[in-house]
């Protein structure tokens, strides 16, 4: 009944199922994880729990607060901080996306030695300091600390005293370089407000922007700032609804959002500004603001500036009657206006205009090492560092 | 004439047969796998005994995976928390395993042990109320204080399953503890 051959029949049948059973197993098997132990564990190191750090943002010199979610000592996540004055809990798509920045693999982690032939090799601070420091101290006790310059772009609070101090021990210069360091709109303010820094525009209680350049609902400035306060700005429940006007020939994300676009050519910003400003004061306005400006005197008519800036005159004429009959109008300048090779003259007479409108308040009563000065409608009145309520709702 | 449906289904009957052998053969291959050829052993990068720590000295669980009753996990300790011990430790300095763990210091590198006992990535299993709650730990990893190297039983694979969880939920009447997204979240 049963053969020899069926005998190996089943026991080849059988044998092929445990080792498939085996194999199974082995395939099931779910693959083991390493658990890495710190070496020395980092402050507030707490496996498998968030810890948050309130910090301030580096992309760009606005400086928003933001929270930063680590796990296990690594950066995972970043929220704006609801209780900073700057961005009142908003970030932006930069912010949010600094994690890369941070985690970016060409990021420089050491200082780099130039190999002299065109490339950069990674070296110690050791080795950084020993190179720098003799030479610094050559230049210095050879009496050509003058001749020292330091490259920089912004930084923030303590290490700008760092710098200053480094500066002064050195008597060296500093040169600002970067995307984001407003050397024009800086030397403007100096010119105009005699004052050593960037004012802080108040746009929210405006009723009339007129921004020459600035895009400050895209990448100018502090862009999280000035879109909370664009949103005052355009608030409409208590009938209060400013309106902008964006002078710039390329259409930026603040241009597309105005009520009205001026493309003035480049470069004609400043004079555009200038005839603004002296068919105001033809009509009523007074030049004392200006304190016997001399640049005044360059002032173009409001049909040359037109024709100057490729625009139709009578958009301008409406603009002067619409800037006379404002209550609180206020102009900014910068981004394109602010880059040109006469962007320094153009945001001078920008700021000329806001003199001429009133909007400048207490410029002269800004010193060295006072609060910049805040332009616009309630400008001594409103606190620079409002706080955050929901009574602004209204509707 | 006679026409035997047996004898014409002789063939069949035989492939059938070696059909069973065959999954009966899987079933028995599966179970020698789990009970011989498993990992629930692992070994580890140093050959850290348990039972010379938590047994025979009576360190606290926790003394080291100092996190059980804060954290989702119990956590490993650094390097530092051996070494601060281990360096007065001047009698066992020269052991294999204690000269590996000095290395690992003064290379500045963690110890990538290995996991013996895992959850899937769809259940989030929390030491802290497991902690909070009285559970005590050997409930769930066995009598760890004995083990030279630690290892997931073989019937505690089979029962740190679901149920097992269920049951345990049920008969201490854990708020929520029937709920899926106590676990699974």
């Amino acid at each position: 009944m049963l053969s020899r051959r069926d005998i190996f029949k089943y026991l080849a049948g059988g044998g092929v199922g445990v080792g498939t059973g085996l194999l199974l197993g082995e395939v099931n098997q779910r693959p083991l994880e390493t658990l890495l132990s710190t070496h020395i564990p980092p402050e507030d190191f707490s496996p498998g729990m968030d810890t948050w750090y309130n910090t301030l943002c580096r992309m760009c010199p606005a400086g928003c607060g933001i929270s930063v979610k680590v796990r296990e000592g690594r950066a995972k996540k970043i929220e704006g901080n609801p209780n900073h004055p700057v961005s009142q809990g908003g970030t932006c798509a930069l912010g949010q996306a600094s994690l890369n920045a941070l985690y970016n693999p060409d990021r420089l982690r050491a200082p780099m030695r130039s190999d002299g032939e065109g490339g950069f090799v990674e070296s110690s601070w050791e080795e950084a300091f020993a190179a720098i420091a003799p030479r610094l101290g050559a230049m210095q006790s050879a009496g050509m600390g003058s001749r020292t310059w330091i490259l920089t772009a912004g930084l923030l609070s303590s290490g700008e005293e760092a710098l200053d101090k480094f500066r002064e021990a050195l008597g060296a210069n500093v040169l600002r370089l970067g995307l984001d360091t407003p050397a024009t709109e800086l030397a403007a303010a100096q010119a105009m407000y005699g004052f050593s820094g960037l004012p802080y525009y108040d746009i929210a209680k405006a009723d009339l922007v007129i921004s020459f350049g600035a895009d400050f609902l895209g990448a100018w400035r502090s862009p999280v700032g000035y879109s909370k306060a664009y949103g005052e700005f355009r608030e409409v429940g208590d009938g209060h609804r400013g309106h902008l006007v964006q002078v710039e020939p390329r259409m930026s994300l603040t241009g597309a959002n105005a009520d009205e676009w001026l493309p003035a050519r480049p470069g004609t910003e400043g004079a555009l500004a200038l005839a603004l400003a002296a068919e105001l004061l033809r009509h009523g306005g007074s030049s004392e603001e200006l304190n016997g400006w001399e640049g005044l005197s360059g002032a173009l008519s409001l049909d040359e500036a037109a024709a100057l800036a490729d625009l139709p005159a009578e958009r301008l004429h409406a603009l002067a009657e619409r800037m006379a009959a404002a209550e609180t109008p206020l102009v900014l300048g910068g981004g394109a206006a602010g880059a040109g090779s006469n962007a320094t003259e153009t945001l001078t007479c920008v700021a000329a205009l806001n003199r001429v409108l009133g909007a400048a308040g207490d410029y002269r009563a800004a010193q060295p090492g006072a609060r910049a000065p805040i332009l616009g409608a309630e400008r001594q009145s409103r606190d620079l560092y409002p706080r955050r309520t929901t009574a602004r709702c209204r509707w | 004439m006679s026409i035997s449906v047996f004898e014409a289904a002789r063939p069949v009957i035989k492939g059938l047969i070696i059909a069973v052998l065959a999954i009966v053969g899987a079933y028995i291959g599966h179970w020698a796998h789990g009970a011989m050829l498993n990992d629930y052993t692992p070994v580890q990068p140093i050959e850290f005994s348990h039972e010379i720590h938590a047994g025979e000295n009576e360190i606290p669980c926790q003394y080291c995976h100092s996190w059980a009753d804060r954290s989702a996990t119990a956590g490993v300790p650094s390097v530092e928390t051996c070494v601060g011990c281990h360096k007065g430790l001047s009698e066992v300095r020269d052991t294999p395993d204690v000269v590996k763990l000095f290395d690992y210091w003064e290379r500045g590198e963690g110890i990538p042990w290995v996991k013996v006992h895992d959850t899937p990535d769809f259940v989030h299993f929390r030491h802290k109320p497991h902690i909070r709650g009285g559970v005590e730990c050997q409930t769930c990893h066995g009598p760890v204080e004995e083990m030279v190297r630690v290892t997931r039983r073989v019937d505690l694979n089979e029962n740190l399953r679901m149920p097992w969880c269920i049951d345990c939920h049920t008969e201490e009447d854990v708020a929520n503890g029937r709920d899926c997204l106590t676990c699974h979240y």
